[in-house]
């Protein structure tokens, strides 16, 4: 079952199949949450808002067999319920606030050769970025979206997603102190190449 | 946004030859990239930047959340057997409580989405060149051709406010689904459908299911009702006020759906003024011959370079760009 594409699950789901519900569930489960998690701290309002996309997904197994892609549907869906249900807990803010998508050290995958300093300046000039471009880095790099599925998730174009990009690794360059910082992108690439692909 | 610096970064991230040189895994292609930034110096940081982009960050990979996915997956679950309970016991009890439950549940989920915001629309807009796939609440689909924009208001999710193209596929339902343009209203109860309205008209292809129309004629006070059936193409402008019924026996207005635009013996100028709608560009044609000239072709609607290219072959000319976002075709 679990080397099965989503399609192929989402057809089943359509017939009923509650074992393939489960694993398209538990497939995603994970970086959903971790994503949510990221958008607000109320753990348990993250949870409850994939257990109603999930319920209605499978009482609406059409939705998803429409789309060419499940993966930015789930994550569209996640973030405009979890902004739904925080805006009707508390203030109107109709986007997503600046403080969110934070990045914390434990989010970084920790080198011998990396020295702790580099590491925390990463991180801080990470989370200095306004947050629509910490959204695009976080999606592309932490949960390997394609600047495609990123472009649906965030509601902007294609285009948009490249120039979010640009302006965040062009702010990343001319920033004095992170000058060692392409001699730690290489040593970090080698780690991560096993997760970065070639198609964008 | 700086159009011309992303589109170089796109332009590398689709070049074999560049990727092998951000991750140096050609000697053939380093040599060509740096032999290439020795010449246009000026190109360099914005290839280091791409590179960038490239390489990324490296993070952790994602936890696994095994207590919350199971405590979730199991809340789930019971939600499931409890639904199905109710239907296999629904039979047992008078229909007035199980309606009244599911009504209740109707209101309960309904009233959760629909009572946030109700009065602000919902707007869907693509740019030039761009399609989008959108789930509606009422889980009907649409896709949005280029250069399109689509609203609706919450309370209202199947009365859609149209302007361009978009290709329907909406949900049987008892609420009628309404597509308003500016020339005419779509009315639907379940089926599948192409609206274009662009240009001071809208064209109306119906696929499969039935579907009527409400036009407003001037001659008199309320909307005249028109039926169509599956193969039907309507075209009606509200300026001109006629209204033409073609059948249509292949499915040439639904295939942008998939990227292409297909034009069957159309004037030159016509088509012309297609690109512009989808691409934002405005096209000159030089010589009275071309204005008159009619061709059968088929264009890519996110692709303006291979457009181009294809209406060059077809035409046997060049077509140079003479201005910003300006293109000039020559005989």
């Amino acid at each position: 079952m679990s080397t099965l594409t989503d399609k192929t699950l989402i057809h089943q789901i359509g017939e009923g199949n509650r074992v393939a519900f489960n694993t398209l569930f538990k497939r995603y489960f994970s970086e959903l949450f971790h994503y949510g998690k990221k958008i607000t701290v109320d753990e348990a309002m993250v949870e409850d808002c994939i257990q109603e996309l999930f319920l209605y997904l499978f009482e609406h197994p059409k939705v998803l067999s429409n789309i060419h892609s499940p993966k930015s549907y789930l994550y569209t869906s996640i973030r405009y319920r979890l902004l739904a249900a925080m805006k009707k807990q508390k203030s109107p803010t109709a986007t997503l606030p600046e403080s969110i998508l934070q990045f914390s050290h434990e989010d970084f995958l920790i080198q011998q050769e990396q020295n702790a300093c580099e590491q925390a300046l990463l991180q801080r000039f990470l989370n200095d970025l306004p947050a629509r471009q910490r959204e695009a880095i976080y999606l592309k790099y932490y949960n390997n979206l394609s600047t495609k599925e990123i472009a649906v998730v965030m509601n902007i174009s294609y285009q948009g997603v490249l120039n979010m990009l640009y302006k965040a690794f062009k702010n990343m360059r001319s920033n004095n102190n992170l000058h060692l910082l392409s001699e730690l992108m290489i040593s970090l690439f080698l780690f991560a190449s096993c997760i970065q692909t070639y198609p964008f | 946004m700086n159009l011309k610096a992303i589109n170089q970064i796109n332009a590398w991230l689709k070049d074999e030859s560049f990727l092998n040189w951000v991750h140096q895994s050609n000697t053939a292609d380093i040599a060509k990239w740096e032999r290439y930034f020795v010449l246009h110096p000026e190109e360099r940081p914005l290839a280091e930047t791409t590179k960038d982009i490239v390489k990324g960050i490296a993070f952790r990979s994602i936890p696994l959340y095994e207590v919350e996915e199971k405590r979730v997956l199991t809340k789930i679950n019971e939600r499931l057997e409890s639904i199905s309970k109710i239907d296999r016991t629904s039979q047992k009890r008078p229909i007035w409580v199980a309606l009244a439950a599911c009504f209740a549940l109707l209101l309960g989920s309904i009233g959760l989405y629909l009572y946030l915001n109700s009065a602000q629309p919902i707007v869907f807009a693509t740019n030039f060149g761009e399609t989008k796939e959108i789930v509606l609440p009422d889980s009907s689909t649409v896709i949005l051709n280029a250069n399109s924009e689509l609203s609706y208001q919450l309370k209202y999710t199947r009365k859609i406010h149209l302007k361009g193209e978009a290709f329907f596929n909406v949900q049987k339902s008892d609420i009628p689904f309404k597509v308003f343009t500016s020339d005419l209203t779509v009315q639907v109860l379940g089926t599948t459908f192409n609206v274009n309205s662009r240009l001071n008209q809208t064209r109306v292809f119906l696929e499969k299911g039935a579907v009527q129309l409400a036009i407003p004629f001037s001659d008199s006070p309320q909307d005249s009702i028109i039926q169509m059936s599956p193969g039907d193409l309507i075209t009606y402008s509200k300026e001109n006020q006629v209204l033409v019924n073609t059948k249509e026996k292949d499915n040439t207005n639904t295939s942008w759906k998939t990227g292409t635009m297909v034009f069957k013996n159309m004037l030159l100028p016509e088509i012309a003024a297609h690109i512009q709608e989808i691409y934002g560009i405005e096209i000159r044609l030089a010589s009275e011959q071309l204005k008159i000239r009619s061709m059968t072709i088929a264009l890519p609607n996110k692709n303006l370079d291979i457009a181009l290219k294809s209406l060059e072959e077809v035409l046997d000319t060049k077509v140079k760009l003479i201005e910003e976002r300006t293109y000039l075709i020559s005989q």
